[in-house]
C-alpha cells in the first residue's frame, strides 16, 4: 500500500501509483528528471527503469518526446504546460498552479486506458475535450 | 465482512490522505524555507500562508507586528521605526530588499519613506532580521533588514485579480500574471490603491493622511539570467506637516522609484547589475511657519533625485565543514537636491563612489557547532569636500545545537553611514549640513536560546547596543555627532504552537535605553491562525504599555493600547476567495504622540475591509 515513510512528495506519488495500479506488486517507472528520480527511488513498489519502453508508467517533467518511445505506457506529467501538450495521452499531472500544488486526472484518458481510480479521487478528475 | 470493511475504510482514506498530503506538501515547500538564513541572526519569517490568512495588503500590515519595534508615523507622514522605549530611530537603520535588490535611497538613506507601505500581493514571503548586520546579504549594512521575495511564475502559473475596499471609501486593485514558456518564465504585476484616512483636526486645521499609490513589476527569467524591472509611484497628503505648531495649509509628498536589475552567474560567481532612479518631492505649507536656516517660511518645497548604479558580486566556496562567502560591490550614488523656501531657490548636486569587499566564513567544528566570522570593508569616496570614510564591520557568531535546544549569539561592530542630506548642501538651506560628520559607530551583542518540543517552540533572547557619535541636529550647530554614548538593551520571549492548520504565536519584549523613554517599553503580541473547513481565521492582538512622550517643550502622556484585528477568509471555490478584515476593531490601538499638537493620534485607524481574490 502507501509508503508510510519518507517525504511528503514521495507519499503523494506512492498514493497515485497505488490508485493507478492497485493489483500490481511492482510498478516499473521511467522519469525524465534526475532530481525527481531520487524521489521515486524511495517508493517501495517502484522499480526505476532506464529504458522508457520497459516502463509501466512514465513521469514526464520536461518534454513529451518520450511518448514516442512507449505506446502502452501510462503517462503522468509534472507541469501544467506539459499537460496541455500531452492531453491526448496523459492520464493526469501533479504540479504547482495558482500558488498551490494541484493533482489533475483526465477522465477521457483514464477511460481509454481502462483505469478506475478509487471514488475519493473523483474530485481530482476533470472532463476536458 | 471484516475485509470489506477494511477495504472501504482504505478507500475512504485515499481521498482524505491526498488532501492532507497536498496541504503538507504546500507547507513543506514554502519558499521561506529556502531563502531564510539562520546564520544571519534572529529572523522573523512571514510565510505565504500567513500573509494570505492575515489578508495583508501593504508592507505596514507586517511591519507593525514585528516584536520589539514600533512601526509608526512621524508628524510629516514618514514611516519610521522606534525600538521599545526609544524615540524615532534614524530612517537609515533599516534596509529593504526586494529579491535581494536594495531599494534604499541615497539622499536620506531609507527605503521605507517611499516603500514603507508597498503593496504585497505579488510577494510570496517576508523575512525580517533584527540586529544582525549580516554580511551574508551582500550589500550595505543595517540594523534592521527586511527581505521580501516575489512569487515565482512556475508556482503561480495563471492569473490573479484582487479587489479591496473599506468603509472609508478606499479602494485597491491588484492583477498579476505568471506564464511559463519553453525555456523561460514571466511574472507581471500591476497595482493601484486610493487610501482614505479618517481626518483629524485642531483649531480649524485639517490633518489628512490620504494617499494614492501605483506599482508595476515584471520579472523575466531564463536559465542564464534574470531580468527584473519595477516602478512605484506614491502621493501622500501632508498630515501634520513640518511646522512647530501643526497648522498645515497644503502640501504633500510625490515620490517615485524605478529600478531595473540583471542577475546572472559567470565563472561560478553571482553577479547583479542594477540601476535605480528615485525622485522624492515634498511640499509643506504651514500658517505659523516652518523653521529653516533662513528663518521661518510658510512655503517649503524640497526635491531629491537619486541615481544609483550598482554592481554586486559574490562567490561561495564550500567544503563539508566550511563555507566561505567572498564578495563585494561598487555603487555610484548621484544626488541632486533643489528647494524653494518662500521664493528663495537653491540646488545642490554631488555624488559618491562606494566600494566594498567582504568575507564571511562559517565553520562547523562539529555537526552541532557553527562559528561565523565576518569582515567587511567599505570605502566611501565623496565629491565636494565631504570627508572620505573607510569603515569596517566585524561580526562573530556562534550557533550551537544541543538536542531540542539551540543557542545563538552574535557580536557585531558596525556603523551607520551618514546620508547626503546630513553631509552636503551648497548654501546650508534649509538645514545646516556637516561634511566632517563621523559615521555613528555601533557595537551590539545578542544572546538567545530556542527550545522545541513537538508542536511547541520557546525562544528567549536578550541584547545590548552601544551607539557612539549619534547624529543629531540643532538649529545653531546643524548636524553634529553627540559626545555622549547611547545605550539600548532588551529582553524578548517568544512562544509558538503549531499543529495542523492551527498556529498561535506570542511575543513579549521589554526594552530600556540611556535616554528618555519616549515610546512604549513593553510590547505583547498575540497572533493566531486557524482553518475550519473553508474558513481561515486570523486574530491579532498587539498590546503596548503607556508612555510619556517628552520633547524640549512638552510632556504628553499616552495611555496603554490594545490593537485587535480579526481577519476572516472564506474559500468560496477553488478560484474565488472572499475576505473580511476588521483592523483595530475596538479603536484602542497605539497612538503616537506629536509635540506639534500637544497630543497623540492613532497610527492605525479602525477600519473594516472587504476583499475578493480570484484566480483564473
Amino acid at each position: 500500500m502507501v509508503s508510510l515513510f519518507g517525504g511528503v512528495e514521495e507519499q503523494i506519488y506512492a498514493l497515485i501509483i497505488d490508485a493507478v495500479f492497485p493489483q500490481k506488486h511492482l510498478v516499473k517507472v521511467w522519469v525524465d528528471d534526475a532530481k525527481k528520480r531520487e524521489v521515486f527511488e524511495h517508493i517501495r513498489r517502484v522499480v526505476l527503469v532506464r529504458d522508457a519502453k520497459e516502463a509501466d508508467m512514465l513521469f514526464l517533467y520536461h518534454e513529451h518526446k518520450a511518448l514516442q518511445k512507449c505506446d502502452d505506457c501510462i503517462v503522468f506529467v509534472g507541469s501544467y504546460p506539459l499537460l496541455l501538450k500531452t492531453q491526448k495521452e496523459a492520464i493526469g499531472g501533479f504540479f504547482w498552479q495558482k500558488g498551490r500544488p494541484n493533482i489533475i486526472f483526465l477522465r477521457k484518458n483514464l477511460q481509454a486506458r481502462g483505469i478506475h481510480l478509487p471514488k475519493d479521487f473523483s474530485k481530482y478528475i476533470e472532463d476536458r475535450p | 465482512m471484516r475485509y470489506i470493511l477494511l477495504f472501504l475504510i482504505a478507500l475512504t482514506l485515499y481521498g482524505k490522505n491526498l488532501d492532507a498530503l497536498l496541504q503538507a506538501y504546500r507547507s513543506d515547500s514554502e519558499l521561506s524555507k529556502i531563502t531564510k538564513i539562520d546564520s544571519a541572526g534572529f529572523v522573523y519569517v512571514y510565510t505565504r500562508e500567513e500573509l494570505e490568512k492575515m489578508q495583508t495588503y501593504t508592507l505596514s500590515d507586517i511591519l507593525r507586528t514585528i516584536p520589539g519595534l514600533n512601526y509608526t508615523l512621524s508628524s510629516n507622514y514618514l514611516n519610521l521605526f522606534s525600538f521599545v522605549s526609544t524615540a524615532y530611530a534614524p530612517p537609515n537603520i533599516a534596509r529593504l530588499y526586494i529579491n535581494d535588490h536594495d531599494v534604499t535611497s541615497a539622499s536620506f538613506g531609507s527605503a521605507l519613506l517611499i516603500w514603507g507601505e508597498m503593496p504585497v500581493e505579488y510577494i510570496d514571503h517576508i523575512e525580517v532580521y533584527k540586529g544582525s548586520s549580516s554580511i551574508e546579504f551582500g550589500d550595505e549594512s543595517a540594523l534592521i533588514v527586511i527581505k521580501v521575495y516575489t512569487k515565482l511564475p512556475d508556482r503561480e502559473l495563471g492569473n490573479k485579480l484582487r479587489i479591496i475596499a473599506d468603509h472609508r471609501g478606499s479602494g485597491g486593485i491588484d492583477l498579476y500574471t505568471a506564464q511559463l514558456f519553453e525555456d523561460s518564465s514571466l511574472f507581471g504585476y500591476l497595482h493601484g490603491y486610493n487610501f482614505n484616512a479618517k481626518e483629524h483636526s485642531r483649531n480649524g486645521y485639517t490633518f489628512s493622511r490620504d494617499k494614492k499609490d501605483f506599482a508595476a513589476y515584471v520579472n523575466y527569467k531564463t536559465p542564464d539570467y534574470s531580468l527584473e524591472a519595477a516602478h512605484y509611484n506614491l502621493s501622500k497628503d501632508p498630515f501634520l506637516g513640518y511646522g512647530r505648531s501643526a497648522e498645515p495649509t497644503g502640501g504633500g509628498l510625490h515620490a517615485h522609484h524605478s529600478y531595473v536589475k540583471l542577475d546572472t552567474i559567470l565563472w561560478q560567481t553571482d553577479f547583479s547589475l542594477s540601476l535605480d532612479k528615485l525622485r522624492y518631492a515634498r511640499v509643506y505649507e504651514d500658517a505659523v511657519g516652518i523653521f529653516t536656516t533662513r528663518g521661518k517660511v510658510n512655503y517649503y518645497r524640497i526635491k531629491f533625485t537619486d541615481t544609483i548604479a550598482s554592481l554586486n558580486f559574490k562567490k561561495r566556496i564550500e567544503t563539508r565543514s566550511n563555507s566561505l562567502l567572498l564578495g563585494g560591490f561598487y555603487k555610484y550614488k548621484g544626488y541632486e537636491s533643489s528647494g524653494d523656501f518662500d521664493g528663495y531657490r537653491n540646488s545642490t548636486s554631488t555624488h559618491l563612489s562606494l566600494f566594498s569587499l567582504y568575507g564571511e566564513n562559517s565553520f562547523y567544528f562539529d555537526p552541532t557547532t557553527l562559528l561565523i566570522l565576518s569582515l567587511k570593508g567599505d570605502f566611501y569616496r565623496f565629491a565636494h569636500n565631504v570627508k572620505d570614510h573607510n569603515e569596517k564591520t566585524l561580526r562573530i557568531g556562534l550557533i550551537k545545537n544541543l538536542g531540542s535546544w539551540q543557542l545563538k549569539s552574535f557580536y557585531t561592530d558596525t556603523y551607520i553611514p551618514a546620508q547626503f542630506f546630513h553631509l552636503y548642501s551648497k548654501d546650508n538651506v534649509p538645514l545646516r549640513t556637516n561634511p566632517r560628520l563621523k559615521f555613528p559607530h555601533i557595537q551590539m551583542f545578542v544572546l538567545g536560546g530556542i527550545y522545541k518540543a513537538d508542536a511547541h517552540t520557546f525562544k528567549l533572547k536578550g541584547g545590548a547596543k552601544k551607539i557612539e557619535n549619534y547624529i543629531t541636529y540643532h538649529p545653531a550647530r546643524g548636524f553634529y555627532n553627540k559626545k555622549d554614548n547611547t545605550y539600548f538593551s532588551f529582553a524578548e520571549f517568544n512562544y509558538a504552537y503549531e499543529s495542523g492548520d492551527n498556529k498561535v504565536m506570542l511575543d513579549i519584549v521589554k526594552g530600556d535605553n540611556s535616554d528618555k523613554h519616549v515610546s512604549p517599553d513593553l510590547q505583547i503580541n498575540l497572533r493566531s491562525f486557524h482553518s475550519l473547513g473553508k474558513l481561515d481565521i486570523y486574530n491579532e492582538l498587539l498590546y503596548k504599555n503607556g508612555y510619556d512622550y517628552t520633547s524640549r517643550t512638552v510632556t504628553i502622556p499616552v495611555k496603554r493600547s490594545l490593537d485587535y484585528t480579526l481577519a476572516l477568509r472564506y474559500h468560496y471555490s477553488k478560484d474565488l476567495i472572499l475576505g473580511f478584515k476588521a483592523q483595530n476593531l475596538f479603536n484602542t490601538g497605539f497612538k503616537q504622540a506629536y509635540s506639534s499638537i500637544d497630543g497623540a493620534l492613532p497610527v492605525y485607524e479602525r477600519r473594516f475591509i472587504a476583499n475578493m481574490e480570484y484566480t483564473f
